[in-house]
């Protein structure tokens, strides 16, 4: 049971300090499986090279508009 | 913007007897910047795969630009779109499950495994909560997988999910139960 002892969240921030934050450890508390996913979610990034082949695509089956005009709505940035 | 307005004027016509108007290329984009994310998420933990999740968001948002005539204005487009990645999704797993050995999916073992579903999940660093994630949701039966990540989006409520996946609000809500408790049990063993 290596978490008995272990001090709440609140109480780990007001203890460590700050330089040493990286080094210790930090219990991130999920009441449900959606909010773990709701979390994951937020820290997972969409990949960059996708609106650029997204932008490809859009401009090779339209012909108009342009592909740069895709990519600067797309939101791609070289 | 003389660039905009130009743009604008190009944009496709509606397909014939479609009834809707089609989008323009700035409608798109904010549809796109605006549900893109959450698409990609659930190909990304339905598949356990960075590259076909990738993909997967590629094709969802093409053919939604292709066939935005069949868009029913029903439900909202976060439904429509969440639907075409769900059949995409299946789709790759199924061809998938033919060729590679698949996790159990047996329900009746997440149903009888100790109920951990009251006690909070806990990660010691963020860092590793997709890791964790990842590992959680591959072990458990696609309907369960697929439940949570669906009621993980704040915007659909259980009538949209029922629509979603085939079923009621009630049995949505039943099995919700289960796939929290078979998420619980599965995401200890990964600590």
């Amino acid at each position: 049971m290596k978490n008995e002892t272990r001090l709440n969240p609140r109480q780990q921030e007001e203890c460590v300090p700050t330089t040493h934050t990286h080094e210790r450890t930090q219990d991130h508390v999920f009441p449900t499986p959606e909010d773990a996913l709701r979390a994951d979610r937020q820290t997972t990034a969409l990949p960059q090279e996708l609106s650029e082949r997204l932008a490809v695509s859009l401009a090779q089956d339209t012909q108009a508009p342009p592909l740069s005009w895709w990519k600067r709505l797309l939101g791609f940035r070289p | 913007m003389t660039a905009v307005a130009s743009v604008s004027e190009t944009t496709p016509n509606p397909p014939p007897g479609t009834g809707h108007p089609a989008l323009g290329s700035e409608d798109f984009a904010a549809i796109y910047q605006e549900h893109s994310q959450a698409i990609y998420y659930l190909a990304l933990r339905y598949l356990g795969d960075p590259d076909r999740a990738q993909d997967v968001t590629h094709d969802v948002f093409l053919k939604a630009w292709q066939h935005q005539g069949q868009f029913r204005h029903e439900s909202g487009w976060r439904t429509w779109l969440y639907r075409i990645a769900i059949n995409h999704c299946r789709n790759l797993a199924a061809s998938w499950a033919s060729r590679n050995l698949v996790p159990s999916s047996d329900d009746a073992l997440w149903d009888s495994a100790p109920s951990p579903d009251d006690s909070p999940l806990r990660v010691l660093e963020i860092k590793e909560l997709g890791e964790r994630i990842g590992s959680t949701l591959s072990r458990l039966p696609e309907e369960y997988r697929l439940l949570l990540l669906l009621v993980a989006d704040e915007h659909l409520g259980y009538i949209e999910i029922g629509e979603l996946t085939g079923q009621s609000p009630d049995a949505v809500r039943g099995k919700l139960h289960r796939a929290r408790k078979a998420f619980a049990a599965a995401f200890a063993t990964t600590a």
